[in-house]
């Protein structure tokens, strides 16, 4: 079943059908929480199918592209054609055959740096943040030096030093200059963590450290550290390919890069085989994007502001009847404000919820009101509601109802007019 | 002006690590290719360059680790980074100052516009929530930023360049124009770097417009935003002195971190395009195993950085009076 998101803002829970979901369920159900809510956004489906379809390429290469990629055994320069879909290279190799089987070594250098980046951003980051006082100063410094450093330049100067190193050395290169972004932030995000109360409860239960931090505090962040890692997954493309674009990787080595590095020396786009040179780039940037769309869906599901929602009015309770008020203009004359009605939903995940349901009161001159609720009653969308504050960035709708104020309905104003 | 002084050390630090780094890589590396480098040019090489190795590597004199890594640290203080092979006989000082004016007009001005443009359009993408803005452009970002921007300029060259001919396809300027502030160098200069300019941008612009937007659409919940909306003023100041005047603070710190990455993008621009700017001779460098003219740019792509994250910091400093104050 569905459970609304509770945000900070008050209001009252009014599910449309069923039993109100409990908050409880939303702390147990987390994984199936996050799995819902990535099927649900398409921009993290784009990137989920793109990857999946990059990882079968890299498992089955020799299933889809049976030509050896690098058998020089065609005739240079071709075209495209049924037997070779995206002709042959300077060289007479298929251009195809070495996209596919380029998959594998761009794929892994993703996945190894992606993690090994990760890997060192979570305990850097967070024995940063936990440990604090000198430890936390020093691990700071080190992070922000190696955040603002060019790496890219720096990588050069290495791998200019080491030419033809093999693929460990350059995810662990890759790896132990990428981690500074990931660690800053897993730093401040477990700095906030550390007064929560069920930190505070396990401090006070005698756990360990290390137990608080594996079992309490990494379970926390679960999407901020798969973000990390989609984030390094995609400077691992990126550098890599530069890299070996320029002649820094292995140029025996089957991978996008190389192939780029190829075609840049055989003048693919001057001699009229652009597809030699198109292909890979596409890949990459494919590849890649899959990594920023997965990285940029998970921005959006973890903080919940960011993604637009729409109220979806079908779905909303059919409100029964109720005779209609007087016509405005034949409210008391001592009479300021009126509220008439007034239902307030805000859309979420699960459905729309009715924050604010059939509100009425009138306020005369000089007369006091006051609103009186346990949090999260729907005081403040109420007074927002009738101040025609909510709408963005904030998801919430009047429905139904008037505000009248001195005879003039808010709800229907102009915005200029407001 | 605490603050001010704690940058400058932070400056000063990275500064300190980077010129560290220059100077342990060759001597971390197996089979010291220093070593292996002044053997294979003994006797091919004068007197001069072989010594402008020795003052690159600090291998002269057989002194000790610390002893050379002093002897290093002096040396680029006072600007000597040796002898170019690439260029001979080229003090890399010389090189390097050369090539410098290029890649601060062509990175620099473009990294600045595609920085304000793209927080403009984050900027009203976040106000009009779920407009055609705001629909369009963010998917399309995410993709180009992970464009290779390597990739996008040999596509930029193929289609204006060889296949419509509009633009030169490399080079900063025609090899017959006679270097000088005349207007034809001048106007051949820039059409020369109209298409590695847009590439850069392109490929830049994009985490601009999707940072701003997502700090925007935070800050637009804050109390005092509904205050500003409350008290009726209109949405066209609300945008600009409440929302986006905050929202831009954390895009500036983001400018530190990212510059890094368009440095690196744009090294490789350059390279396709050869643009006759630091990056280009980097990469020749690299290619040539000038070792000494490779480590002088590096530091000169460092010093370029920090600087640039200096002169964010205090924009920073300057916008927003919570930093001056704190610590």
């Amino acid at each position: 079943m569905s459970a609304p998101v509770l945000g900070t803002t008050d209001r009252v829970v009014t599910p449309p059908a069923g039993p109100a979901p409990m908050v409880a369920e939303i702390a147990g159900g987390r994984w199936g929480d996050l799995w819902r809510a990535i099927t649900r956004n398409r921009k993290a489906v784009a990137g989920a199918l793109l990857l999946l379809v990059f990882v079968v390429l890299a498992i089955f290469p020799g299933q889809i592209a049976p030509d050896d990629p690098t058998a020089e055994i065609y005739l240079p320069a071709l075209g495209p054609s049924w037997h070779h879909l995206l002709g042959t290279t300077a060289q007479g190799q298929d251009i195809f055959s070495q996209l596919v089987w380029g998959t594998r070594l761009s794929l892994v250098i993703a996945l190894a740096v992606g993690a090994l980046a990760t890997a060192l951003s979570v305990l850097v980051g967070v024995s940063a943040a936990y440990l604090g006082g000198i430890a936390d100063g020093v691990l700071s410094l080190i992070t922000d030096v190696i955040l603002v450093l060019p790496i890219f330049p720096l990588i050069i100067v290495i791998a200019a030093y080491r030419r033809n190193s093999g693929l460990f050395t350059l995810v662990v290169v890759l790896g132990a200059l990428g981690w500074s972004y990931g660690a800053r932030q897993l730093r401040s995000q477990t700095l906030s963590l550390r007064t929560r109360d069920f930190l505070e409860a396990a401090r006070v239960r005698g756990e360990r450290k290390a137990y608080v931090i594996v079992f309490e505090v990494l379970p926390t962040m679960t999407s901020l550290i798969v973000a990390t890692f989609l984030g390094a997954a995609l400077y691992a493309v990126l550098t890599a390919a530069g890299l070996q674009f320029i002649g820094l990787g292995d140029p025996n080595s089957q991978s996008w890069g190389t192939m780029l590095y190829w075609a840049q020396n055989g003048e693919a786009l001057f001699a009229g085989m652009p597809l030699w040179a198109i292909a890979p780039g596409v890949c990459i940037a494919l590849l890649g994007g899959a990594f920023a769309l997965l990285n940029y869906a998970f921005d959006e599901i973890s903080s919940p502001a960011l993604r637009v929602r729409k109220l979806e009015r079908a779905h909303l309770p059919k409100s029964e009847s109720r005779p209609p008020g007087p016509a405005p203009g034949t409210i008391a004359e001592q009479t300021v404000l009126k509220v008439e009605d007034l239902s307030v939903a805000y859309a979420t995940d699960g459905g729309p919820v009715i924050a604010v349901d059939h509100v009425d009161f009138e306020l005369g001159r000089g007369e006091f009101l006051a609103i009186v609720g346990e949090s999260g009653c729907g005081k403040s969308t109420l007074l927002y509601a009738i101040a025609r504050l909510l709408g963005s960035p904030l998801p919430g709708e009047i429905i139904g109802g008037r505000v009248l104020f001195q005879g003039r309905d808010l709800v229907l104003l102009e915005c200029r007019a407001r | 002006m605490r603050f001010v002084v704690r940058r400058l050390g932070f400056f000063v630090v990275t500064l300190w690590a980077a010129v560290t780094a220059n100077f342990l890589i060759p001597r971390l590396m197996p089979g010291n290719p220093a070593l292996a480098m002044m053997s294979r040019y003994r006797g091919h090489i004068n007197p001069a360059s072989l010594h402008a190795i020795e003052i690159a590597f600090g291998v002269n004199n057989h002194q000790s680790l610390l002893g050379a890594y002093f002897s290093y640290l002096g040396n680029v203080v006072r600007g000597r980074f040796g002898v170019s092979l690439t260029f001979f006989p080229d003090a890399v000082s010389r090189d390097v100052l050369q090539a410098l004016p290029w890649t601060l007009a062509l990175v620099g001005v473009t990294t600045i516009l595609a920085f304000l443009l793209g927080t403009l359009i984050g900027l009203v993408a976040a106000w009009r929530r779920g407009g055609i803005l705001d629909s369009v452009l963010p998917p399309i970002f995410v993709i180009t930023s992970a464009f290779p921007y390597f990739w996008l300029a040999m596509l930029a060259i193929w289609l204006f360049a060889i296949k419509l001919g509009w633009l030169p396809q490399s080079g900063g300027y025609r090899i017959t124009d006679d270097v000088g502030w005349t207007w034809a160098f001048v106007g051949d200069a820039m059409r020369h770097s109209i298409l590695p300019a847009l590439t850069i941008l392109v490929t830049s612009i994009g985490g601009w417009i999707l940072t701003m937007r997502n700090n925007t659409i935070s800050v637009l919940t804050e109390d005092y935003v509904r205050m500003a909306r409350a008290k009726g003023l209109s949405p066209w100041r609300v945008m600009w002195t409440y929302a986006g005047r905050n929202a831009i603070l954390p895009n500036l710190t983001g400018f530190a971190m990212s510059l890094g990455f368009v440095v690196s993008g744009a090294i490789l621009v350059e390279f396709v395009f050869n643009y006759p700017g630091v990056g280009w001779m980097f990469l020749q460098s690299v290619e040539n195993q000038d070792y000494a003219l490779m480590q002088g740019l590096f530091l000169m792509i460092v010093i370029a950085v920090l600087t640039a994250i200096l002169a964010a910091d205090a924009a920073t400093a300057m916008l927003d009076p919570r930093t001056r104050d704190v610590r």
